[in-house]
C-alpha cells in the first residue's frame, strides 16, 4: 500500500475526527495531515516535498471553499503536474455542485456517510483503488 | 456520468478485448459494454450519439488516435457533458512519460492491463465499484 500522507481538508472537526477514527480501526498506516482551512492545505500542497497518497476534501468551508480551491490547485502548474488524487466528500448533494465538482476533473466525489462504519467502507475503497493505480513518478 | 449508462471501452488488440469482456461477463456487470477499436472510433462514436456513459476506460497505444490524443481531444473539442464522464486508462504501458502526460490531463486512474486473470478482475472490480459509490453528476 502506497504510504504517502493523506490529506484531509474540512471545516468540521468531528467529520475529521471521525475520519482519522475509521483510518485507526482499518489500521491505516499513513500519516493524515489534517487542515481545516483550504489556505492552510494550499499552503502545504505548494511546498511538499513528498506526493501525497490522495487529498480529500470538503466542500462547504468558509473563506475558499473546495470548489475554489481545485480551481487554485488547477490553476498551478506545478501542482497540476504533481496531479495528486483529488477527492471530495461532502454531505452537499445538489446536482450543480456534484457537476461543478465534476467539471473541475477531480477523481472523485463521496456523499459522506453518516456513521463511521459508512467511512470506513469509504476509506477502504479510496485506498485500494489509488493504490492500484499508477502514478507518474512511480 | 450515469451510472446505469454504457461501459466505454477503446482497445485495438482483440485479445485483449475478448479477455476484458470475459470479466465483465463473470463480474455480472450490468452496464451494456461498447467496445471501438481505436481512438478515432471511440471519439466519433462519443460526440455523434446521444450517449450518456458509465466511464470510459481506454488503452493507450492504438493506430490512429492514442488514448492520451483520445483523452485531450475529448477535452477540448468534445461534448462538454462527457467532460465529466471518467477517464480511464487500463494499459500495458508502464508509469513514465505516459503516465505523466496522462495525469497532467487529470485522468481518474490509471491502471496495468495484468495478464493474470484474476488480477485483472481485481482491477475491474475495484475500477467498478469505486465509481458505483460516487455521487452522479446529472446534465439535462
Amino acid at each position: 500500500m502506497n504510504n504517502a500522507p493523506i490529506i484531509v481538508i474540512d471545516d468540521d472537526s468531528d467529520d475529521c475526527e471521525l475520519f482519522k477514527e475509521a483510518c485507526d480501526e482499518l489500521n491505516v498506516q499513513n500519516e493524515l495531515l489534517i487542515f481545516n482551512h483550504s489556505d492552510k492545505a494550499y499552503e502545504y500542497l505548494s511546498n511538499m516535498t513528498k506526493r501525497p497518497f490522495f487529498i480529500i476534501c470538503d466542500i462547504n468551508m468558509p473563506l475558499i471553499n473546495g470548489l475554489e480551491l481545485r480551481q487554485k490547485i488547477n490553476a498551478d502548474e506545478k501542482m497540476r503536474l504533481a496531479a495528486v488524487p483529488f477527492l471530495y466528500w461532502s454531505t452537499l448533494g445538489k446536482s450543480w455542485i456534484i457537476n461543478k465538482a465534476y467539471s473541475l476533473n477531480v477523481q472523485g466525489y463521496f456523499k459522506k456517510p453518516i456513521t463511521l462504519s459508512g467511512i470506513k467502507a469509504m476509506v477502504s475503497t479510496i485506498m485500494q483503488y489509488w493504490d492500484m493505480s499508477d502514478h507518474p513518478s512511480d | 456520468m450515469n451510472k446505469d449508462g454504457v461501459i466505454i471501452f477503446v482497445e485495438d488488440d482483440e485479445d485483449d478485448k475478448d479477455f476484458v469482456c470475459t470479466v465483465f461477463d463473470e463480474l455480472k456487470i450490468p452496464n451494456k459494454i461498447v467496445w471501438l477499436k481505436d481512438g478515432e472510433e471511440a471519439y466519433h462514436y462519443l460526440n455523434n450519439n446521444n450517449v450518456d456513459p458509465f466511464i470510459i476506460i481506454s488503452d493507450i497505444n492504438m493506430p490512429k488516435m492514442n488514448g492520451l490524443q483520445l483523452r485531450d481531444k475529448m477535452q477540448t473539442d468534445g461534448k462538454s457533458k462527457l467532460r465529466a464522464v471518467p477517464f480511464l486508462f487500463l494499459t500495458t504501458s508502464t508509469a513514465g512519460s505516459s503516465a505523466i502526460n496522462a495525469y497532467a490531463q487529470s485522468v481518474q486512474g490509471f491502471f496495468q492491463k495484468k495478464s493474470s486473470y484474476n488480477e485483472l478482475k481485481q482491477t475491474i472490480k475495484l475500477i467498478y465499484n469505486y465509481w458505483k459509490e460516487c455521487a452522479e453528476p446529472k446534465f439535462s
